[in-house]
């Protein structure tokens, strides 16, 4: 009986309620200014979306504390070449000149080499940026390591996994929200290191990495390098996936021979200066003791 | 015993007759560290979860290199053979219904006490995880660290005749 009384009850409320529903929903359509109030809602509601749509800014320094996070996932995951510390020297001063002619000098960047011999470089938000040994030993010159760590400078330098945050759906969860994930931590932040990490080793936009290279280029004529030296590291870097040293690479970025063809149509638009002489072979064979 | 030898016959032959045999995946509750080389206090490379694909690719006494796909990035390295299950894949719908059959005859009723999600070794590979991430934390200071001074870079510049 008890049960019986209780089906009773509940069908009763839902019905009500169902009812209730209905007659809010018909309001709007019963109301003879229905068309206009309409026409205002629908309006607040675009506004909401385009509100929901704009990118939640983070700052340099909140960068900097996420790339602090993606960098110590990366040396994780392939750890860090500490024996020999005079090539990690090295590439920081190369990628110290080259980011002071860059288009984001004041931030400061970190360079170190990763213990695998897989060729390939990553750039993590902030300034931290990681060549691997395969790559160091793959290089000839130092125009051509300056090439890499270029090309890697200007995905810091145009906040490519930053962008791709910006843009994915975890960071449409609001502005405060954002905030506080980065003031305090927690959850939310978590995701987003995960999230910058995975934009990170599945790969950039192809946009992104053929602007990487234009920028890269333009760097290297900054500081006086030849800048040729871009074309040779995706030469090698063709040469080196067809060898199978640089799979991952060959997975996360456009062929390379597409790259060298888009990179000569920004060479034509670019209107660089003749291209110097200056690769450095010697000093780059005596500081990584190859 | 003619029964129980007949069992379990059939134990090991249904399944060898209806699954292929390189099928494998992790099995501890939570997951297992996939190390540079065989030996305990090697580097970690990554943490794999539980229920995860692996290939072997040798088997070195309790030690097997596998090879995993993460995040589309093939990798190789080694865990303790323990950690890893044989997945019973069927070659065909047939073989699959036929041994899905076969296993429910040794089915369990599944039990209503909750388990613990982490047990001791659960919290021994937690600690493990905890030590390598704090390594790569203490890493990236020692990035943060090493600076070039601004007479380091004019002398770099000056020596290679770049742009000052």
């Amino acid at each position: 009986m008890k049960w019986i009384l209780a089906c009773f009850i509940s069908l009763c409320i839902t019905t009500s309620a169902f009812a209730f529903g209905i007659s809010l929903g018909g309001f709007g359509v019963s109301n003879q200014n229905g068309s206009k109030n309409n026409t205002i809602d629908l309006r607040r509601i675009q506004q909401g979306f385009k509100l929901a749509q704009t990118l939640i800014p983070i700052s340099d320094e909140d960068e900097v504390k996420l790339g602090r996070s993606v960098a110590a996932k990366v040396i994780s995951r392939f750890g860090m070449d500490n024996h020999d510390p005079q090539s990690t020297y090295y590439i920081n001063l190369i990628g110290t000149v080259i980011a002071q002619r860059s288009d984001r000098p004041n931030l400061h960047y970190h360079f170190a080499i990763l213990d695998t011999d897989d060729v390939n470089a990553y750039a993590c938000p902030g300034g931290f940026i990681f060549i691997t040994r395969g790559l160091l030993h793959t290089v000839k010159d130092e125009a051509e390591l300056g090439a890499a760590l270029a090309h890697e400078i200007a995905h810091v330098t145009e906040r490519h996994i930053v962008k791709a945050l910006q843009h994915s759906k975890l960071m449409k969860t609001g502005a405060q929200m954002a905030a506080d994930a980065f003031t305090h931590g927690g959850a939310l932040f978590d995701k987003m290191i995960d999230q910058a990490t995975d934009s990170l080793f599945q790969g950039l936009k192809k946009s992104d990495e053929f602007d990487a290279d234009a920028k890269a280029l333009v760097y290297l004529d900054n500081v006086g390098y030849d800048y040729r030296a871009m074309f040779d590291v995706l030469t090698l870097l063709e040469q080196q996936t067809k060898v199978g040293r640089a799979e991952v690479l060959h997975k996360t970025h456009p062929d390379p021979v597409l790259r060298i063809k888009k990179l000569r149509k920004v060479l034509k638009h670019e209107h660089l200066e003749a291209p110097t002489d200056i690769r450095l072979q010697a000093r780059f064979a005596q500081r990584t003791q190859g | 015993m003619l029964r129980v030898f007949v069992l379990l016959g059939l134990l090991f032959v249904v399944p060898n007759l209806a699954c292929s045999e390189d099928a494998y995946y992790i099995g501890p509750r939570v997951g297992v560290d996939m190390l540079k080389s065989p030996h305990s206090h090697a580097k970690v490379i990554h943490h794999l979860p539980r229920l995860m694909d692996v290939s072997v690719i040798t088997k070195r006494r309790s030690w097997w290199k596998i090879k995993v796909m993460v995040d589309n990035i093939s990798m190789q390295g080694w865990v303790p053979q323990g950690a890893i299950r044989k997945r019973y894949q069927a070659k065909s719908k047939a073989a699959s219904s036929a041994m899905t059959s076969f296993f429910n005859l040794f089915r369990r009723a599944p039990s209503k006490r909750e388990t613990a999600v982490l047990g001791v070794r659960g919290l021994d590979n937690e600690a493990k995880l905890s030590k390598a991430n704090q390594a790569s934390v203490e890493a990236v200071r020692w990035m943060e660290k090493l600076q070039v001074s601004d007479q380091a870079v004019s002398d770099f510049i000056q020596a290679g005749d770049l742009n000052p």
